[in-house]
């Protein structure tokens, strides 16, 4: 049981932490702030009109 | 789907209004300038759609600005169905002349009379009805802070889009000659009468409008160089008859905006009266947020606790019970328990800005930032970034000048971000209680001083020139909106929050890691891979007086996410053998035991100055790449701030040790201060020099 349950805790941290680093590397790849999904915009970036 | 485009002065409430319409949760900021780009939304109303686009605000259409062209230009190219012209009804005279620009474009147009309860506060006599009829369109009062008015507002856009003659307005009729002229230019061009845009085509070719003459092949520009003069004296004329007939002030009115910024603009007190805010800002942020902090401590420790217990008794492996409550919990937790103190923070903030006061900050700053040689406009990036240094760079794209643009980019890691305040509160919390909010209000200003002091020497180095003049209207104070506050507090708290279950979750099992294993596998946190890095770096901070590996490693680690310094340093302490018994007990004590025998009192306060100065986390400097469009400016970046953080903490360390911390404190701003007079004061003998020789 202990053991089921130490490999289940593993591979659910282990998915959960690759998955933010690739997030992670992606954000920082396309400019935007880390850990943040919204539109640069919310947070009253100035982004130019005819970009 | 039919189209909405609302159009107005900066700081009008476009944005609010924006909002309000589409439900959507744009940014809003009272200072002028938040939105200058294009937004998009949408909203149904009598079973019809409409999409909703939000223009950058413009004081008028004439084409001497990229937003002023691009608003009048979208308007005519993309007819939409309704323009709404959103009016600040407390300075009616100079929204008007923007009606009057966008009446001359010939679209359907209805006035949403905003800040009117201003007006009534002001006891201004206002004949709405009266104005409507004389510029032809519907005007609705509104207070779109308060959602006031918007019923009415709907209802006269759909009216408006059903019959849009209802809402073509009144444009000016110029002088005879004038329209002589423009006449004579619809038929030179070959412009079609019947065609609404063909009069304001003319009306470019006069105002010059490059892209407009470019368009219709105009070979021979300041031709009419006397009639655009008129047609803006014209506008203004019409505008004063105009209002004359509308409006009533009572006399020898002064208002309450105006009498608030004789002493909070006050050229000698401003400054020090936005210090005083910034001190009360800090206490508040303590003090309420301590009442707080307690039982979201307490909570993780039993979280801890429980977590511990229940695997133990599932017989789950020990390493994974370690991982989870002293690697992830400790990290989380260490970061999660600041949250109340941030909230306040922010809401303190929000409240600053949302009042007004936040605008004038900037303009205090102008004097300031123009001896440095750059545009007091700089500094309201500067100003974001105390909420985050990612969005400060980027709204640099406001500065004209690449150079004060590359300028207030190389300064605004030096302001201090919220992501350094868990650090504070932890540091100043354990090592200076009772002064924690003097502590964080030095912290803060040097950070400001610093950057002031960078930009003196870059103006006169790397980016020569001065700055661009600064105009910017002060919007009126009023009381913020529980609704605009606390949107502005949930976000930065969301975020916070994201933060903490993401990059510093996956930062702490990370750490965790390179403290339970060495090349042999699992073994004591002294012999990991951590201690060994923390081992091979710590001589750098040695003079900074705590040249131990563990908050060494959190340094480093700390550039990832500045609150990842708090997660490794709760992980590290907290997993210590100075955490002992209390640890256990699932409280942050041992952690804190620890923090205090690893750092003496002045490596404690040279470990704030070097967290506050240095390199600036992976984000900021990926997009100072990107927004430079340069790795060399990103290196640039990282290397000059870890180098001026290191001498300032070194002889912040120097100091402490012979002196007490305030003492220190005061010497290494009053220095920083000296080190800007005499900047500024030799470069102004420079130009005087330079004039005489001339």
């Amino acid at each position: 049981m202990g053991t089921i349950i130490t490999i289940g805790l593993a591979a659910a941290i282990g998915w959960w932490v690759t998955r933010i680093i690739s997030r992670q590397a992606k954000a920082i790849k396309e400019g935007k702030c880390t850990g943040c999904s919204k539109d640069c915009s919310t947070c009253g970036v100035p982004v130019n009109f005819t970009e | 789907m039919k189209e909405l485009v609302l159009a107005g002065n900066p700081n009008a409430g476009k944005t609010t209004l924006f909002n309000e319409l589409t439900g959507a949760r744009q940014s809003v900021g009272n200072w002028p300038g938040v939105t200058v780009e294009k937004k998009q939304g949408k909203f149904t109303y009598q079973d019809e759609n409409w999409v909703v686009t939000d223009l950058p605000g413009t004081y008028s259409l004439s084409p001497y600005s990229m937003e002023e062209k691009i608003a009048g230009a979208y308007i005519v190219e993309q007819r939409p169905e309704v323009v709404v012209n959103i009016i600040d009804a407390s300075n009616l005279e100079r929204n008007l002349y923007l009606t009057l620009q966008l009446l001359e474009l010939q679209q359907p147009t209805v006035i949403a009379m905003n800040m009117m309860d201003i007006v009534d506060r002001w006891k201004i006599e206002l004949d709405i009805k009266k104005l409507a009829t004389k510029l032809g369109v519907p005007i609705v009062p509104i207070s779109a802070s308060r959602s006031e008015g918007l019923e009415e507002l709907r209802s006269a856009i759909a009216e408006v889009s059903k019959k849009p003659s209802l809402g073509m307005g009144n444009p000016v009729t110029f002088s005879e000659d004038i329209e002589a002229t423009i006449a004579k230019l619809m038929k030179e061009y070959q412009l079609d009468e019947k065609e609404s845009r063909s009069r304001w085509q003319a009306i470019r070719v006069i105002e010059e409008d490059l892209d407009v003459c470019a368009s219709l092949g105009v070979e021979k520009l300041h031709l009419y160089d006397h009639e655009r003069t008129e047609m803006t004296h014209l506008r203004y004329r019409y505008i004063h008859d105009l209002i004359d007939r509308v409006m009533k002030r009572p006399e020898r009115f002064e208002s309450m905006t105006e009498k608030a910024d004789k002493i909070l603009m006050h050229p000698w007190f401003g400054l020090p009266i936005f210090g005083f805010f910034m001190y009360m800002v800090f206490t508040m942020t303590f003090t309420f947020g301590g009442w707080l902090a307690g039982p979201v401590e307490s909570l993780f420790g039993w979280v801890s606790v429980s977590v511990d217990a229940i695997l133990t008794q599932l017989g789950v492996a020990e390493w994974m019970i370690s991982l989870l409550t002293d690697g992830v919990i400790s990290g989380v937790g260490g970061v999660l328990v600041f949250l109340p103190n941030i909230a306040f923070l922010f809401l303190a903030l929000s409240v600053l800005e949302d009042s007004g006061y936040m605008a004038r900050v900037a303009f205090l700053m102008d004097r300031f930032m123009r001896k440095i040689g750059l545009s007091g406009k700089a500094f309201i990036p500067l100003l974001m970034g105390f909420g985050c240094s990612v969005p400060a760079v980027m709204a640099t794209r406001s500065l004209e000048s690449d150079r004060d643009r590359k300028a207030a980019m190389m300064m605004i890691p030096f302001m201090s971000c919220g992501a350094r305040m868990p650090i504070y509160l932890l540091f100043a919390s354990v090592f200076f209680p009772g002064k924690e909010a003097l502590v964080t209000f030095f912290l803060y200003f040097l950070g400001v001083l610093v950057a002031v002091l960078m930009g003196t020497i870059f103006k006169d180095t790397l980016f020569k020139g001065s700055g661009d003049p600064f105009i910017m209207e002060m919007p009126t104070y009023h009381i913020p909106t529980m609704k605009t506050v606390g949107r502005s507090v949930w976000e930065k708290v969301e975020d916070y929050i994201v933060r903490a279950g993401t990059v510093l979750l996956a930062a702490s099992v990370v750490l965790w890691g390179l403290l339970n294993f060495n090349m042999q596998g699992m073994t004591e946190m002294v012999n990991s891979f951590g201690a060994q890095l923390g081992h091979m770096i710590a001589p750098i901070f040695a003079p900074m007086g705590f040249g131990n590996w563990e908050s060494s490693l959190s340094l480093v680690t700390g550039i990832m996410a500045k609150e990842a310094i708090v997660s490794n340093i709760a992980i590290i302490f907290g997993m210590g053998e100075a955490a002992g018994e209390a640890a256990l007990n699932g409280n942050m004590s041992g952690m804190l035991t620890g923090i205090q025998q690893a750092f003496p009192l002045a490596a404690a306060f040279s470990f704030l100055i070097f967290s506050l100065l240095y390199t600036p986390c992976l984000a900021t400097l990926t997009v100072i790449k990107r927004e430079t469009n340069s790795w060399k400016w990103m290196f640039f970046s990282a290397g000059y701030t870890f180098a001026v953080a290191w001498v300032y903490a070194v002889i912040g360390y120097g100091l402490a040790m012979k002196f007490s911390v305030l003492v220190s404190a005061a010497v290494l701003a009053f220095g920083t201060m000296g080190m800007i007079a005499f900047r500024t004061r030799d470069k102004r003998r420079k130009e005087e020099v330079e004039w005489e020789q001339l």
